[in-house]
């Protein structure tokens, strides 16, 4: 087992070395640089820019004047370091840029899977009961709507009805600035500015396990075994709980871990939105600014992110199932 | 089927109680806010009691027309409160004060500021100043009671330091925001690293500087009105270099003005609280509160919904929206300049006038203006558009394109090639605005391919490889003396942004005079030949002069905004408060 993780690490280690380089030879494909989103900063204003300011000393400045593998090979020695590099125009470190957002979109992303969870599976397993019945039908309809509707589309209609029409909710933001909070109002504030973001994030995951976990309940529940459950005499309440779910929920596992990167993909259009701090508004900074160290340090968090899912799955996959085991 | 109900039961439950539990405390912190007004409010009542009942009332009734100014005639001036504005400097969001702030009247003051009419020069820093007669030296006699928020005064040293930095090559400054600066004698010598003063920047004592100029210039002290004075005692020990990854530029930026840094959270926001000890007296509001990254259409959510005050600039939708709503009003006006079409003077194609000329006589902007803006633009005949120094003889091209196809026949205009139009300008109306000029343009004979790229990649293309046939790109100037300064023959990239490569020397030689001509009757009539002679020729294609509005809430009093020909004219954030009982 532990030869099996040894062995998808090591096996991890050219994907990110390969993805690097993919990224930064865009990145820098990619025309225009940092000093030149500088330089349109204030877009409309004709004046008020930089003329007369020295572009070739900024490039200097910032240390893009260098050619593109140079640059690569001191990232990468940095990288190797432990070092992500800094962002070009703010110098601030690019660890410290990531770690400072990273927790909110974990905060967003662990809501919407909590959420997805508590109610695509329950759903499922009442769809897959009900089949075929009106009630199947209503949920079968509302997935299909689930899946098929953008997220920044479902995010302006919930800021529209919740926010606008109800008044129930914030539109957007993280909490209410300048308010000193004790612990559970505090609480209950986060929650408020949550609630909107982390259905919407949550809305396609949602519906993708409660198809899953319905088709998936509907293939058990038609096997051998569960047939002698019955015919055995199990109380009905036994059979589904003990038979049928045990064996249905394992492919559902496999779901929610392989959800985790489009959740982390959906949480930057998402985020942008509700205007959440985490790390959808310094990703789509990092580009419009040609910020590479930023863009880097992203690509490989986000990448990280899916093979170290991807990981967890299988081993998790392996501990639930005894037929599978990993050499 | 038991445990399908109950399940579906469960979830349904559990949804409905979050949801429950979020929506019951949605009134939680909406009492607290006029609480806090209310204490201050009676402080305040109990403070004017003793003073004598203003005679006047508090507002200008020629400002009640203003379409850039916000009265409250119900509600008087009180104190407290605090004001939520969506965005927030790009300074605290990336990058640092000294790129984003040339000019901040929040946290800084500057030697003189702009009145409400953007043009008259009052005191700030300056309580008085005096002008020789040569118009060649600027005496600034500046107040002693000013401090920075940190209990230190500001005195003629920090001045000086304010200017030297600017001019320092390390700093990577930029000299737009002081074009009128560009005659003070001895400041390209310090900044070429030949001098290490500059020799026109004398302080006289501690509350009086002299500047002395090489030639006269207009727009000295509009030009000192967009430049903050910044506190020598914190930043002389930084090497000019480090500046902008100082702590003092990304985190604690101090200044003199009426609010100060409070808290910042990065990416979230950042709080301005008020400056108790203000020179001209604590402002109004308790503070104000910045939402970083809060833009588009989630920020006027957020000001329909009541949590923040200030959103952004409107499109035509939220303009219509907005017209008749008695909580939001709409600030702004004309923009100085506006967009404009740059045919690229380099490449041999646009060389003719003939044929810069037909591009104009080609477009119908008066239609295009109506069908895309509808009461938000006009069309623009000249990027200049300070109405003292456009000269009544300008050429006017009226849409003919007849005359069009004349000119481009004459000229030898091969209706085969096409040219690259290069925008940044993504946005749809900018793309149906587009669309609309290459089908007049294809209607000449003129075939054009549209190419858009987004905003570092337009300036690669179109600044770093002059790669480009024409270019499209807003804006333009209030100040006069931005035509020698945009469109000089020596003004092409990177020392200006002369985009499309105009170059005369005739006009440039009138621009240039007058920006150095001490009596403004004669200032006016170079002026006004220059621009006969830029549109005669039709050097920039100008197309339309739009009205840009921002939304605010009508609850602040004494709010300013305006667009004119840069982004910093004054707010003054001071004067601002909120209306209630």
């Amino acid at each position: 087992m532990n030869r099996y993780i040894l062995r998808r690490i090591v096996q991890m280690l050219p994907v990110l070395f390969g993805i690097t380089i993919i990224t930064f030879t865009f990145t820098d494909l990619a025309p225009g640089d940092a000093v030149a989103s500088m330089i349109l900063m204030n877009p409309d204003t004709g004046v008020g820019g930089d003329e007369g300011s020295n572009v070739d000393a900024l490039r200097k400045k910032y240390g893009l004047d260098g050619p593109a593998h140079v640059r690569y090979v001191q990232w990468m020695g940095g990288l190797l370091r432990g070092n992500l590099g800094v962002r070009i125009l703010s110098r601030v470190p690019v660890a410290e840029a990531i770690a400072k957002r990273l927790p909110a979109t974990l905060q967003l992303m662990a809501a919407a899977m909590l959420l997805s969870i508590m109610l695509g599976i329950p759903l499922g397993i009442f769809s897959a009961l009900k089949q075929y019945t009106p009630p199947d039908y209503v949920l079968t309809f509302l997935t299909f709507i689930g899946i098929s509707i953008p997220g920044f589309f479902a995010a302006i209609g919930a800021i529209y009805l919740f926010a606008l029409q109800f008044g129930w909710l914030p539109t957007s933001g993280y909490s209410t600035i300048g308010r000193d909070f004790g612990f559970w109002e505090m609480l209950l504030d986060r929650f408020r500015y949550l609630a909107l973001p982390a259905t919407v994030l949550g809305l396609e995951t949602t519906a993708g396990i409660m198809r899953y976990t319905r088709s998936s309940v509907l293939e058990v529940v038609r096997l051998d075994y569960i047939t002698v459950a019955r015919s055995k005499g199990l109380a009905e309440k036994v059979v589904i709980l003990r038979h049928t779910l045990r064996n249905a929920l394992l492919p559902v596992i496999t779901i929610i871990g392989l959800r985790l990167p489009s959740l982390f993909g959906g949480a930057i259009i998402i985020e942008t939105i509700f205007n959440w701090p985490g790390m959808g508004i310094l990703y789509l900074d990092g580009v419009e600014t040609r910020d590479y160290p930023l863009i880097m340090g992203m690509v490989l968090v986000s990448a990280l992110t899916i093979v170290v899912s991807n990981l967890v799955t299988d081993l998790t996959y392996g501990a639930i199932d005894p037929r599978i085991r990993y050499e | 089927m038991s445990i399908a109900r109950k399940s579906a039961g469960v979830s349904i439950a559990l949804v409905v109680l979050v949801w429950l539990l979020v929506a019951c405390t949605a009134p939680a912190d909406t009492t607290e806010a006029p609480e806090a007004t209310a204490e201050v409010v009676q402080e305040e009542s109990a403070a004017e009691e003793t003073a004598a009942e203003p005679a006047e009332p508090w507002w200008d009734p020629a400002d009640l027309d203003s379409t850039h100014m916000h009265i409250c005639t119900e509600s008087p001036p009180q104190y407290g409160g605090e004001v939520v504005v969506a965005g927030g400097a790009g300074a605290m969001s990336g990058s640092n004060w000294f790129i984003y702030a040339a000019h901040d009247d929040y946290i800084w003051n500057q030697l003189v500021d702009r009145d409400t009419d953007a043009v008259t020069i009052h005191p700030d820093l300056a309580a008085s100043w005096e002008i020789s007669d040569d118009g060649l030296t600027y005496t600034f006699h500046l107040r002693n009671d000013v401090r920075f928020h940190d209990g230190e005064p500001l005195t003629a040293e920090d001045v000086k330091f304010s200017l030297e930095m600017f001019f320092h090559p390390d700093t990577g400054a930029s000299h737009g925001r002081t074009a009128g600066l560009d005659q003070l004698l001895g400041a390209m010598a310090f900044e070429s690293g030949e001098a290490d003063e500059i020799a026109g920047l004398k302080v006289l004592d501690d509350y009086t500087v002299e500047l002395t100029l090489e030639k006269p210039r207009g727009s000295v002290l509009s030009n000192l009105a967009s430049f903050n004075i910044w506190p020598k005692h914190l930043l002389a020990d930084i090497p000019f270099a480090d500046l902008g990854d100082s702590d003092y530029a990304v985190r604690n930026p101090v200044g003199s003005g009426p609010f100060m840094m409070g808290d910042f959270e990065p990416d979230q926001f950042y709080i301005l609280e008020a400056n108790e000890d203000y020179y001209d007296g604590r402002p109004y509001l308790d503070r104000i509160i910045f939402r970083i990254g809060l833009t588009g259409a989630t920020a006027f959510a957020a000001l329909e919904n009541g949590e923040i005050h200030m959103a952004g600039r409107v499109t035509a939708v939220e303009y219509e929206r907005y017209h008749d709503n008695p909580a939001i009003v709409l600030l702004g006006g004309r923009l100085g300049g506006g967009m404009t079409v740059w045919p690229n003077q380099n490449k041999p194609l646009w060389q003719d006038a003939r044929i810069r000329q037909a591009l104009l006589y080609a477009l119908d902007r008066e239609a295009m203006a109506d069908a895309y803006y509808g009461d938000l633009a006009d069309v623009l005949h000249l990027r200049l558009t300070n109405p003292e120094f456009v000269s009544p003889n300008i050429t006017i091209y009226e849409y003919n394109p007849d005359k069009a196809r004349e000119l481009l026949a004459e000229s030898g205009w091969d209706p085969d090639q096409e040219v690259d139009f290069v925008t940044y300008y993504q946005d749809d109306q900018n793309k149906r605005i587009h669309a609309a000029m290459q089908q007049y343009w294809n209607e000449v004979g003129i075939k054009v391919n549209l190419v858009y790229l987004d905003g570092p990649a337009w300036v690669a293309r179109v600044y770093d490889n002059d790669d480009f046939d024409m270019s499209y790109g807003c804006c333009g100037w209030f100040n006069p003396d931005q035509l020698r300064l945009s469109l000089g023959c020596d003004r092409n990239w990177p020392a200006g942004r002369n985009v499309g490569h105009y170059c005369n020397e005739e006009f440039d030689q009138l621009s240039e005079a007058a920006m150095s001509e001490p009596d403004p009757a004669k200032r006016q009539e170079l002026v006004h030949q220059a621009t006969e002679i830029l549109t005669a020729e039709a050097g920039e294609i100008p197309v339309f002069w739009p009205t840009r509005f921002s939304a605010f809430s009508a609850d602040v009093c004494n709010n300013i905004y305006r667009q004119l020909d840069e982004p910093f004219a004054e707010r003054y954030p001071a004067k601002w408060y909120l209306a209630g009982e």
